[in-house]
């Protein structure tokens, strides 16, 4: 099935951006304190779906949240009872706009591991109620590298709906979904109309143009290979030393899904979380008799950065990595999956 | 929301004191048609959850075969555990989620000689399956159970190994690390008691074993000395768990999802696998 | 506030005369004119450190980590640095003989905008409290300044303390990565 694409301007799509928000339960990035966060918005000035990457948060809360609860119960000597929690806000239908291209392409990563086996039919049902309107970049940030990885940034149909700039204020709007055709259809953008022959080209000249402007550039599929063989490199630990294990990266990162199960209890009343958590967390595999078996930092970046670009690959056939640069952004100090992976790659096998 | 990751009431029956650290909770869904329905292999695991405490991960330490309730026995290690054995009286109610993970490959030892080592608390998950093929007794050739413990009063299940003990067709030999004085059977650690007592038959044999980390490591060296394959020899891992399901990534070694892939392995697969664990 | 060349000499002369294992300090990040920490083994990287008022990240942190443990660790700290140090070393989660620690007397750091820090501003002791030596003209201790916000939170009944910090935990997401990461908490890096 080939999908639509119409040609419009930039006031054309924010009159559709508007006719959405209008009409639909609509989420875009909402600046705080200089940094962007999905939130849901009643007015195209609340929000700006052409937010920078650097600072803008993932989209991935919105499926899966930071901290979500999984139960509510009574706990007192007359037995206990376990509640049903509220229903689940993110269920949608919706529609989200202004998700970059990486990010969309981590919902998509995330899928697998939500799918295999147990299917976590929240995630999927979240996801599978909204439409995900999403803009190509036209300038790379410092630390992004997300041409450098397993997807084809191009024609992603990570989105339901991809913006596109063109030349002399032109702007494409295309259907990359079943979804998103259907979506457009009955959304039109107002003033929009079916597209010269010329497009594709001129699509294809914002990507070259987009392409020159990464500083990072890399060949994963020798990435991939080179860190299955040096997993008892040094390197790892050479390029994590000035780490300080606060877990931002993976808190952060449109792909990480690890996650924790605690229980907040006050006096007879409880509620049990699922909350974020990071295989560099020192805890995270501390058993309880003491046993660690990743004790060393330098053990739970391996793990970290293997699973990104060896394991996840191997399981589910695809990188647990984007590109889309935020740990390097979000570091205190400055630590870049891209760097170490890099930097592992590079390292000589023997130990 | 989190459909996955919610529990199910169970009460606590009976609550058996093994040993000075460790206790059997033998407990019921109280969803009566939920227990009717439960079932398990064994070397499965569930997802234990004092309410308020946190969750942790225990194997069943029952047979399936023996209807109407299940076991997990647990040793007080860490904050959950601690608060499980303070705070769990008979009665009670207690979350459970499961049963996860595969189970010990019950047609591959169909018809073989079986012989169980275990140590300490290692004891639970090999009961299971001991239990199961105690039932199922026709199934199996010959039957032999090493257990050893650090000292007489670590040893668990002491009244059902009375029991095994005078089931002729089970060979059940038991040992500690010291010498005590009132103790008549093996003293020493269990690989030593492996390659002079029970000297087992090679031919035909799948070893299953589980125990601490330092007993397991000495057991495969005198398993291997003794001439076992690795693909013959069978145990189960216990890594810090979380969901149980595949998803929180807390379990995994290499590619491997200890929760969904094991937590049982040969020996054959165990080394092909990073050393995380 | 600029002591890179002086750091560097430091830093040489303890490895020369082994005297250290390991030195703690601060490098250019590789990208932009910001900088990040370094732990140094190999003497030949000495050349690296610098140390300007864009020197932010408190280094005693290092000290938990486990290429430090043990070792005889050179270290760069300023005023607020060494009091979270000096805790550490009242609590016995590291070793004085086993430091030799360069002590800043600090004219305050700027954030990423240049813009200085609001914590300088209101900083009260600004030289470093433990050291072997010290570089910069010490400036000597303020006058204690009680800062408005405890101000008002001391005044607060308990309720009403308690409604406040169930407001600012309200956005807490329970990745305790401010336990991770605190340079007073004993978690190892
Ligand atoms: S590891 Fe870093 S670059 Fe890769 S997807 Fe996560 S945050 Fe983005
Ligand atoms: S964000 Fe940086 S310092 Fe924090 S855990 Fe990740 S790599 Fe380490
Ligand atoms: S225990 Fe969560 S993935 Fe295995």
């Amino acid at each position: 099935m080939s999908f639509s694409t119409f040609v419009t301007d930039k006031n054309g799509l924010q009159k559709l951006y508007e006719a959405i928000i209008s009409k639909h339960e609509t989420f875009a990035p909402v600046e705080k304190f200089g940094k962007y966060d999905y939130k849901k918005v009643s007015s195209l000035e609340e929000c700006d779906p052409d937010s920078p990457i650097a600072m803008t948060m993932s989209v991935k809360p919105l499926f899966f949240p930071r901290s979500s609860k999984i139960i509510k119960y009574e706990a007192t000597s007359a037995g206990t009872t376990i509640h049903e929690t509220e229903q689940d806000q993110l269920a949608g239908p919706r529609v989200i706009l202004g998700v970059k291209h990486c990010d969309a392409r981590g919902l998509q990563v995330l899928e697998a591991v939500n799918k295999w086996d147990y299917i976590d039919s929240d995630f999927l049902k979240r996801r599978s109620n909204t439409v995900i309107f999403s803009t190509r970049c036209d300038k790379a940030d410092t630390h992004c590298f997300c041409t450098s990885l397993d997807y084809d940034v191009e024609n992603l149909d990570a989105m339901d709906v991809a913006i596109v700039s063109g030349p002399d204020g032109k702007i494409y709007i295309q259907a990359r979904t079943e979804k998103g055709e259907n979506f457009l259809n009955q959304n039109p953008a107002p003033g929009s109309q079916s597209p010269a022959p010329s497009a594709g080209e001129e699509m294809k000249k914002q990507y070259e143009g987009f392409m020159t402007s990464f500083r990072l550039k890399m060949d994963y599929k020798d990435v991939n290979e080179k860190m299955a063989k040096r997993f008892d490199s040094t390197a790892f630990e050479e390029a994590t030393r000035n780490c300080v294990s606060c877990n931002t990266c993976a808190f952060i990162c449109p792909t990480c899904h690890c996650f924790k199960i605690s229980d907040e209890k006050i006096k007879d009343t409880g509620v049990r979380y699922k909350s974020y958590d990071s295989c560099n967390n020192v805890y995270f595999t501390l058993e309880a008799g003491g046993h660690n078996p990743r004790p060393a930092k330098y053990r739970r970046w391996r793990q970290r950065s293997m699973h990104k670009f060896v394991y996840y690959k191997e399981r589910f056939g695809v990188n647990l990595c984007v590109g889309c640069g935020h740990c390097a952004i979000s570091c205190p100090v400055n630590i870049s999956i891209f760097e170490v992976v890099n930097h592992v790659a590079a390292a000589p096998t023997e130990v | 929301m989190e459909a996955l990751l919610v529990p199910s009431l169970a009460r606590i029956d009976r609550i058996i004191q093994e040993t000075p650290d460790v206790r059997t909770y033998r407990m019921k869904f109280k969803d009566d048609s939920l227990m009717e329905k439960f079932s398990w292999q064994p070397g499965q695991f569930v997802e234990f959850s004092l309410l308020g405490s946190g969750e942790c991960t225990f194997c069943i330490s029952s047979s399936v075969t023996r209807k109407g309730y299940f076991d997990c026995s647990i040793k007080r290690a860490g904050i959950v555990t601690a608060d499980i054995h303070s705070d769990l009286e008979e009665g009670d109610d207690v979350g459970i989620r499961g049963p996860y993970g595969n189970c010990f490959p019950l047609e591959d030892i169909k018809g073989k000689n079986l012989l169980f080592v275990g140590g300490g608390i290692g004891l639970a998950p090999l009961r299971s399956l001991i239990q199961y093929c105690i039932d199922n007794r026709g199934d199996y050739k010959d039957f032999t159970i090493l257990y050893g413990a650090r000292t007489s009063a670590d040893l668990c299940f002491k009244e059902e190994i009375e029991e095994w003990k005078k089931n002729t067709s089970i060979k059940v030999v038991l040992t500690i690390d010291k010498p005590e004085d009132t103790w008549k059977e093996n003293v020493g650690v269990v690989p030593k008691i492996l390659e002079e007592v029970v000297k087992p038959e090679i031919a035909n044999t799948k070893v299953i074993t589980c125990g601490p980390p330092i007993m397991i490591k000495y057991t495969l060296q005198s398993l291997d000395r003794l001439g076992f394959a690795p693909k013959d020899v069978i145990t189960t891992l216990e890594m810090k768990m979380q969901c149980g399901l595949g998803k929180c990534g807390r379990c995994n070694i290499g590619s491997t999802y200890i929760c969904k892939d094991g937590p049982v392995f040969t020996y054959e697969q165990l080394k092909a696998l990073p050393d995380e664990f | 506030m600029d002591y890179s060349k002086q750091i560097q000499d430091i830093a040489s002369k303890l490895f020369a005369d082994d005297k250290i294992d390991v030195f703690v300090g601060y490098c250019m990040n590789g990208f932009d004119d910001n900088q990040v920490p370094v732990v140094i083994t190999d003497p030949k990287e000495v050349q690296a450190l610098v140390f300007t008022e864009k020197s932010v990240f408190n280094l005693s942190n290092y000290l938990k980590a486990d290429h430090t443990r043990g070792k005889r660790v050179g270290l760069v700290v300023k005023g607020c640095d060494s009091r979270s140090l000096n805790l550490l070393l009242t609590e016995n989660q590291v070793k004085r003989d086993k430091l030799y620690i360069i002590g800043i007397a600090c004219e305050g750091v700027v954030d990423d905008r240049g813009q200085k820090m609001q914590n300088c501003m209101e900083c009260i002791v600004p030289d470093a409290v433990v050291f072997d030596e010290m570089l910069g003209t010490p400036k000597g201790k303020k006058d204690y300044i009680v800062n408005a916000d405890i101000t008002e939170l001391a005044a607060k009944g308990l309720v009403e303390r308690r409604e406040y910090f169930e407001e600012i935990f309200d956005n807490c997401i329970r990745c305790n990565a401010c336990r991770h990461s605190c340079p007073l908490c004993y978690d190892r890096l």
